[in-house]
């Protein structure tokens, strides 16, 4: 009788530790889950709410920006009508202004479609297949070399320290991301940026080659917005 | 008599006491070696009021449920396959059987006092 309470005891020991212990393993579960999803709402809830007024004021500000610069355009204008001899100066001004990507610039153009190839062939790297950013790249400066006035990557302006940066799956031209199809826009003469590219061997060639889809079209009137 | 009592309660506080925290993946263990301790216990009683109970059989099947039940639930989570379920499943089925002899065998006896 001895041995079989000193049996019972042993397995009562082991089994009210166990008892105790997940009830006290859950009940911490429970209250650090609950403390911690609550806290973590909070915080989510102060920075989306900072990132919402952060927006809301850099929108403003460029709204602010291009009115700006509209403005200090008509008082260009003002003093070009005002002194002949400065016209030369503000249509240089213009021209490099172009150039720069700070002023707004219309006029014929063509318009280069890039996307990824939708024909993989089986077992090949459909990497092969993927727009990159230096097909980007080589079709600015092809466009460039044609004589192009202005160039923009889905309306965003590129100018001459841009820069076209491969993140994974998307391709960041100056921070801003963008994802494939690429519609690369240039303003400049349509015949010879067309010929350009379509040169034999060129460009165009290289980049069908390789599986991707390209598209050029003629445009009668491009408008580029101003670098913000 | 009163040592397994005083067991039972040096075991709760051990078990309250103890802050260790262990991974989430083997919160299943817990549960399933609870399900085993509390089907043996009871298994032990109804066999005790049955009058087949076996001192060695009680105490090897404690301790040999509560290992197959930590290496079944083991196996489930090495294998992706929720085994563990089997085990709460099994336990889960048991415990009310016994519970139900302990129960007809209790009501049997008062009965027969009455």
């Amino acid at each position: 009788m001895k041995k079989n309470s000193v049996l019972f005891s042993v397995v009562l020991l082991v089994t009210g530790f166990i008892l105790a212990y997940s009830f006290q393993y859950v009940n911490e579960k429970r209250d650090s889950s609950a403390h911690k999803s609550d806290e973590q709402w909070k915080r989510e809830h102060q920075l989306r709410n900072k990132l919402i007024h952060e927006q809301e004021a850099n929108r403003d500000l460029e709204n602010k920006l291009v009115k700006m610069r509209d403005k200090v355009q008509t008082h260009e204008k003002k003093v070009a009508a005002q002194k002949k001899n400065a016209v030369h100066l503000v249509e240089q001004l213009n021209k490099y202004r172009m150039i720069v990507g700070t002023r707004k610039v219309a006029g014929e153009g063509i318009s280069v479609t890039l996307s990824d190839g939708n024909y993989v062939t089986n077992g090949d790297n459909p990497n092969n297949y993927i727009v990159h950013q230096q097909d980007i790249q080589e079709v600015i400066y092809e466009l460039l070399a044609a004589g192009a006035e202005a160039v923009a990557i889905n309306g965003k302006r590129i100018t001459t320290h841009s820069y076209i940066e491969c993140v994974g799956p998307v391709v960041k031209v100056d921070g801003k991301r963008f994802t494939a199809p690429f519609i690369v826009s240039a303003i400049g003469d349509p015949k010879l940026l067309d010929g350009g590219l379509k040169m034999n061997g060129n460009t165009v060639d290289q980049l069908e080659a390789r599986g991707i889809d390209v598209m050029v079209k003629r445009e009668k009137t491009i408008v580029l917005d101003p670098l913000i | 008599m009163w040592l397994p009592i005083l067991g039972l309660i040096i075991g709760l506080f051990i078990g309250l006491f103890t802050h260790y925290s262990i991974p989430e993946v083997y919160a299943n263990y817990l549960s399933i070696a609870l399900l085993a301790a509390f089907d043996t216990l009871l298994g032990g009683v109804r066999a005790q009021l049955q009058d087949t109970y076996d001192n060695f059989v009680f105490v090897t099947g404690f301790f040999f449920n509560i290992a197959l039940a930590a290496v079944l639930a083991f196996l489930g989570v090495h294998l992706g396959v929720d085994l563990y379920l089997a085990a709460v499943f099994a336990f889960g089925v048991r415990l009310f059987n016994n519970i139900a002899i302990i129960r007809r065998v209790m009501l049997a006896k008062w009965k027969k006092k009455a």
